[in-house]
């Protein structure tokens, strides 16, 4: 070997060496923002065996033994500040981290569960109730239960309810305070393994259940207190799918939504009509309404975006105390994670969240189906015949069946889908940030297919099939229901904000640049009403901008104004415009309702 | 007309051999010139080299599998009442620990570059770093993470100032610097995720999504580039294809692929003009406008080669020419938004850390680069740049880079001057391909009445329509891939970054005393390396607002420099008929000496 090949070898062995340990620093590097990134998980497999699922599932009392309705439960597991945070009061979730430290626990490590239930009775009537449950090494805690209008009781320390040491003949007792003041004792046993094949439908052989019998001994200062004891059943990764009160026999279990006997459920009766300018406001702690609630028969549905909670209300009836002046809160669901769009598709209504799920819950309130995403949806999902479709930020469109949940089909676009897809006519149209637009019919077969600039904004439709899109580069242009552009325009200053309406021969666009009014034949430019910006445009010619809702003839000509005041007097930054039973209400961002009169049909 | 002699002897009757030799000389032969050559440089770094390649390799196979990878992963959100965003757990951290190394590495190779890039790029690098210190910090109460943060960051600056005055070895420097950039952005990251999980703050994705988006203002003039190199792919591709079929295929097979591709074009811009959807781009202001700007370039060439008797240069070396060319107007038209994005970072840092008065006066420079006076003052000295260097480049003899340099200005003035103030004159790459088709139309018509028709003649026809069909669509190889990756707005982005890693790698061969090789390559990798991040997160997190930013940033330069360029290569072409150049070569990419 010559003394240059030597030499080429030993720059080589040296480049070589070089690289891997600097891509072993890379490796410790990355290592090590993994490890900043998240806390250290200090429940192992504990965890696991008490992990409740993020979607919701359906438990139901036997009907045989109990006079219990169905009912479900939606849990959500995570760091202890973020739940903190999700919760309807902000002094609730300061007992939580209180809790997290009272108990001993690293807030950075502890995880809570949030477990929302809710139940509707044949009459429609329901208290939504959440609990706030703590887990860490030593095992599974109760921190506190509380519904949604305020009233809570919690448990200092917090109670033990499934101990880590599971083996049969493992005891514990857990005791303190309950809200402060009243005394109690949990008395708990591991009974052995459970084989659940008797006892829970689908869920025959389930390995690894075990079942636990507690005795909770409650003291009231001042009054008589109560002893409850259940026999409950905790399954991996699903927590209590089964539990009997052994005082009274009663049994609740999991079932799938699907083999439920939901009780028939009364039609709503139509809400009283008030007097123009009654302000109802929403029962709920720390509501925050962001998006526009839907019309449903005889009620709203709304999303609290302080919390991730879809609500059904509607107006009560009076005399009805407490509150009289008061809108009732039908059904509280929490799908799980941040809710990202709600729809109405006959008598279902669609959520679509952060967690990848798309459900579909009635009228009652009840889970009827929850499907996995493989992304996060965009925009609202909508309504065909029976079939449902979402588009995705991977930049597809799916249709599912609106009773089961099947996916039927899948279409793909060429770039992220920003702007939710539409129904014009009898096609499903949606456009992606590249611009491109498509139409499919409802059994997803192509229809058209067009090119435009890169597409953001939403889209509107109008029911003789032709869709309006706005482009980032300012031009709006209107297909028809082949696909051809009809016209197209480049209205100055200011995109659009939301979806327009059809006023006759006119389309009401509300931009950046205020409400214009273009003509639907030739795109002309007809009118422009430059102080309504950011507005909420309704076929009705209500438009609701700011503080205000005002009337607005197809010409262009306010006629009417109203504004509208929050129920404590304050001027609201925005509003929503609904109809609940005959009438039109203007709902706010707290959730107050203010009604405004009766709606033309 | 004979065959030039240094064709290499291949068998030409075949579309096989066609093939491979578009794959030679168009594909393989630029990266085999271009790519980055270690032999020379110490081997710690040609190891770190490899390793920042390897990094570079992971990263774009992540971004062409973005969709399949966020469908396994936890994602995690934030929702807003107008948009969602979505990413998977694991990207910010690896987003995080990519950007530190690579701002290390930029750091280590720029301290010890001429002293206006060292001065640059410390001011722009430990500003983004300091930046993210002062974001994550200034949220809440983040107690010793913070303030060691705040350490760390000194101790960066502290580090490169040591590097201008003493003998460091790059490895070394490399090192220490990935380390600590590394570091600072691992603390910071820890600071807000702590104050995330108690509860002090609910926007721990919305934070980082706000300093990448600051952050990443700095990958624009790369965006450009990368616009760039991938039209000049195509350009190169097209035109050397129809070059060489000019010259192999027989007569007959060259005069239907003309009518093949002229009556394509035909018939497409004859439907459009049934349907009146107005895309006629051939009559009216904005075909007149086109026609001026080919007339004034046309004029350009011939101003700059007029007495040249050098070869007519070959389509690989004006591509080249235009990549040189592109690398300073790059930084120069994206300068105003990067620059207000870094003063934008920094006013949102320091306002909870540093006294008013230092807040205000970042403010006031903010509000002055955010004008529309100095954009336009920074417009009208890039073109005059431009033009000031095309007259210096002819004066030096380098005809090429003059002539792509005017040119350039020439469309940049069009489209910064006419645009805003006359749009309904405003050229687009249609009316172009519009103009090219009559003009290779007219052209054969003339030719084959007047018993002028050769194979020159009808070489140069075919790549006059050849790149007519080109113009209209430059990005025509990147749709296939946008559709496959579920992102198109970014397949010419990401086409261009990778193409521009394997084939602009002859910058960091250059040795000299005020920037010795070494120093060259790592600063060559840290600029690669934190583009190809930037562009992960967007295409992966689907963070539309920086990917179009940044898709937009291309589509400029495929739209302006690249009309330049395929008006370049086509006037190239008529060089024989322009002026008295020679055959032009059969190298697709390289006269590197005329364009270094």
């Amino acid at each position: 070997m010559s003394t240059d090949d030597i030499g080429r070898r030993s720059v080589r062995s040296a480049a070589v060496l070089a690289g891997t340990l600097f891509l072993v620093l890379v490796v410790a590097l990355a290592s090590a923002f993994l490890w900043a990134s998240r806390p250290v998980d200090v429940t192992g497999s504990f965890e696991e065996f008490v992990t409740v699922p993020d979607t919701p599932f359906t438990a139901v009392s036997e009907p045989a033994t109990s006079t219990l309705p169905p009912y479900t439960i939606a849990s959500l597991k995570g760091p202890a500040g973020v739940i903190a945070l999700s919760l309807p009061s902000a002094a609730v979730g300061g007992r939580v981290l209180d809790a997290v430290a009272a108990a001993g626990l690293d807030p950075l490590t502890a995880q809570v569960v949030r477990t929302t239930q809710t139940a509707v009775d044949a009459d429609g009537v329901m208290t939504p109730y959440i609990t706030i449950s703590l887990i860490d090494e030593s095992g599974y805690f109760d921190v506190l239960g509380m519904s949604t209008d305020g009233n809570a009781l919690w448990y200092s320390p917090p109670i033990l309810q499934v101990p880590s040491d599971l083996s049969t003949g493992s005891t514990w007792e857990s005791e303190g305070l309950t809200v402060d003041v009243a005394p109690f004792t949990l008395t708990g046993s591991v009974k052995g393994p459970a084989t659940v094949a008797d006892d829970v439908d689908g869920y025959d052989g389930r390995a690894g259940c075990v079942d636990l019998r507690t005795s909770l001994d409650q003291e009231i200062p001042g009054a008589e207190g109560y002893s409850v004891e259940r026999l409950t059943t905790w399954c991996p990764g699903l927590g209590a799918i089964a539990s009997t009160s052994l005082l009274d026999d009663v049994v609740t279990r999991l079932a799938d939504p699907a083999d439920i006997a939901w009780p028939e459920m009364a039609a709503l009766s139509a809400p009283v009509p008030r007097d123009p300018g009654t302000v109802l406001p929403l029962p709920i702690m720390g509501a925050a309404v962001s998006r526009a609630p839907l019309s449903v028969p005889g009620a709203l549905v709304a999303l609290n975006s302080s919390t991730d909670d879809v609500v059904q209300f509607t107006a009560a009836a009076p005399p009805e105390p407490p509150q009289e002046d008061a809108s009732r809160v039908l059904w509280l669901q929490h799908p799980g994670g941040a809710v990202l769009a709600l729809a109405v598709g006959g008598d279902r209504i669609l959520v679509t969240t952060s967690l990848r799920q798309l459900q579909s819950y009635d009228l009652a309130g009840r889970l009827r189906w929850s499907v996995p995403l493989p992304d996060v949806a965009s925009g609202e999902p909508v309504v065909l015949g029976d079939t449902v479709a979402v588009a995705l930020l991977d930049g597809t469109v799916r249709g599912f069946s609106l009773d089961s949940g099947a996916m039927r089909w899948t279409s793909r676009l060429s770039d992220v889908v920003l702007s939710g897809p539409v129904v014009a006519g009898d096609l499903i149209v949606v456009a992606d940030t590249a611009g491109y637009v498509l139409a499919v019919e409802e059994d997803g077969t192509e229809a058209w297919s067009t090119s435009l600039e890169p597409v953001e904004d939403p889209l509107s439709a109008f029911d003789d099939g032709s869709v309006l899109i706005a482009q980032t580069s300012g031009d709006i242009t209107l297909l028809d229901s082949s696909g051809d552009p009809r016209w197209s325009i480049a209205p100055p200053d200011g995109g659009v904000t939301g979806p327009g309406v059809r006023w006759g021969d006119v389309i009401a666009l509300p931009t950046d640049g205020g409400l214009r009014g273009v003509a639907a034949v030739d795109g002309d430019l007809r009118w422009t009403l430059g102080d309504i910006v950011d507005a909420q445009v309704t076929s009705s010619g209500l438009v609701a901008a700011g503080d205000r809702v005002v009337s607005v003839t197809p010409d262009g000509v306010p006629t009417e104004v109203v504004q509208v005041r929050e129920a404590d007097g304050s001027a609201p930054s925005r509003l929503f415009l609904a109809t609940l039973g005959t009438e039109w209400v203007a709902v706010s961002q707290s959730g107050a309702m203010t009604v405004l009169g009766v709606r033309d049909e | 007309m004979s065959e030039p002699t240094n064709v290499p002897a291949v068998s030409r009757q075949t579309i096989g051999g066609f093939l491979s030799d578009l794959w030679r000389v168009v594909l393989f032969r630029p990266v085999r010139y271009g790519t980055l050559h270690l032999s020379d440089n110490a081997p710690s770094i040609a190891g770190i080299t490899w390793g920042v390649a390897l990094l570079y390799a992971v990263t774009v196979v992540s971004i062409l599998f973005a969709n399949p990878l966020r469908a396994v992963s936890d994602l995690d959100s934030s929702v807003s009442s107008s948009s969602v965003l979505a990413v998977p757990t694991l990207l910010i951290p690896a987003v995080l620990c990519l950007l530190g190394i690579a701002f290390g590495l930029l750091l280590a190779g720029t301290q010890r570059a001429p002293w206006w890039r060292r001065v640059l790029y410390l001011l722009v690098v430990w500003g983004a770093l300091v930046s993210v210190v002062g974001i994550c910090v200034g949220l809440g109460s983040s107690g010793a993470l913070g303030a060691t943060s705040v350490v760390m960051g000194f101790i960066v600056l502290g580090y490169c100032i040591v590097m201008w005055f003493a003998r460091t070895r790059p490895a070394i420097d490399a090192v220490i610097l990935v380390v600590l950039s590394t570091g600072i952005l691992l603390v910071a990251y820890r600071s807000l995720v702590v104050q995330n999980l108690l509860g002090t703050t609910s926007g721990e994705l919305i934070t980082v999504s706000f300093i990448l988006t600051q952050v990443a203002s700095l990958a624009l003039p790369i965006a450009f580039l990368s616009g760039v190199s991938a039209t000049a792919l195509g350009v190169s591709v097209v035109s050397w294809s129809g070059d060489d079929l000019g010259r192999r295929a027989t007569r007959w097979i060259v005069v239907l692929l003309i009518v093949l591709a002229l009556g394509w074009q035909w018939v497409t811009l004859l439907g459009q003009a049934l349907v009146g959807a107005g895309a006629l781009a051939l009559l009216g202001r904005e075909g007149l406008g086109a026609l001026a700007l080919v007339i004034g370039c046309a004029a350009v060439w011939w101003l700059v080669h007029r007495g040249a008797r050098e070869e007519r240069p070959a389509p690989g070396q004006v591509a080249g020419a235009s990549v040189a060319v592109a690398v300073p107007v790059a930084y120069a038209v994206t300068s105003t938004t990067f620059l207000g994005s870094l003063l934008g970072a920094l006013v949102a840092a320091l306002v909870n850390v540093a006294p008013p008065s230092v807040v205000e006066s970042v403010t006031a420079l903010l509000d002055l680069v955010t004008t529309s006076a100095f954009v336009t003052v920074v417009r009208v000295l890039v073109i005059a740049g431009l033009v000031a260097g095309a007259v210096i480049l002819m004066r030096r003899g380098s005809r090429l880079l003059a002539a792509v340099a005017g040119l350039d200005a020439l469309v940049l003035a069009t489209v910064f001057g006419v645009r805003p103030f006359a749009p309904e004159w405003m050229w687009t790459p249609s009316a172009l391909g519009n103009i090219g088709v009559v003009c290779a139309t007219v052209l054969a018509i003339v030719w084959t009445s007047t018993r002028r028709w050769d194979r020159a003649r009808a070489t140069f026809v075919l790549v006059l329509a050849l790149m007519s069909a080109l113009i209209r669509q430059a990005d025509f190889f990147a749709v296939p891939l946008g559709f496959l990756i579920g992102a198109s707005a970014a397949a010419l982005l990401i086409v261009g970054l990778v193409w521009g890693f394997l084939v602009d790698g002859g910058d960091a061969h250059a040795d000299t005393p005020g920037f010795p090789r070494d120093r060259r390559l790592l600063a060559l990798l840290g600029t690669f390396l934190f583009a190809i991040t930037v562009v992960a997160w967007a295409v992966i997190g689907k963070d539309v607002g920086m990917t179009t930013a940044l898709a937009a940033t291309s589509s400029l330069a495929l739209v302006t420099l690249g009309s330049a360029l395929v008006i370049a290569v086509v006037l190239a072409a008529a060089s024989p008929w322009l002026g008295r150049h020679g055959p032009a070569t059969t190298d697709a990419r390289g006269a590197q000496s005329d364009v270094g």
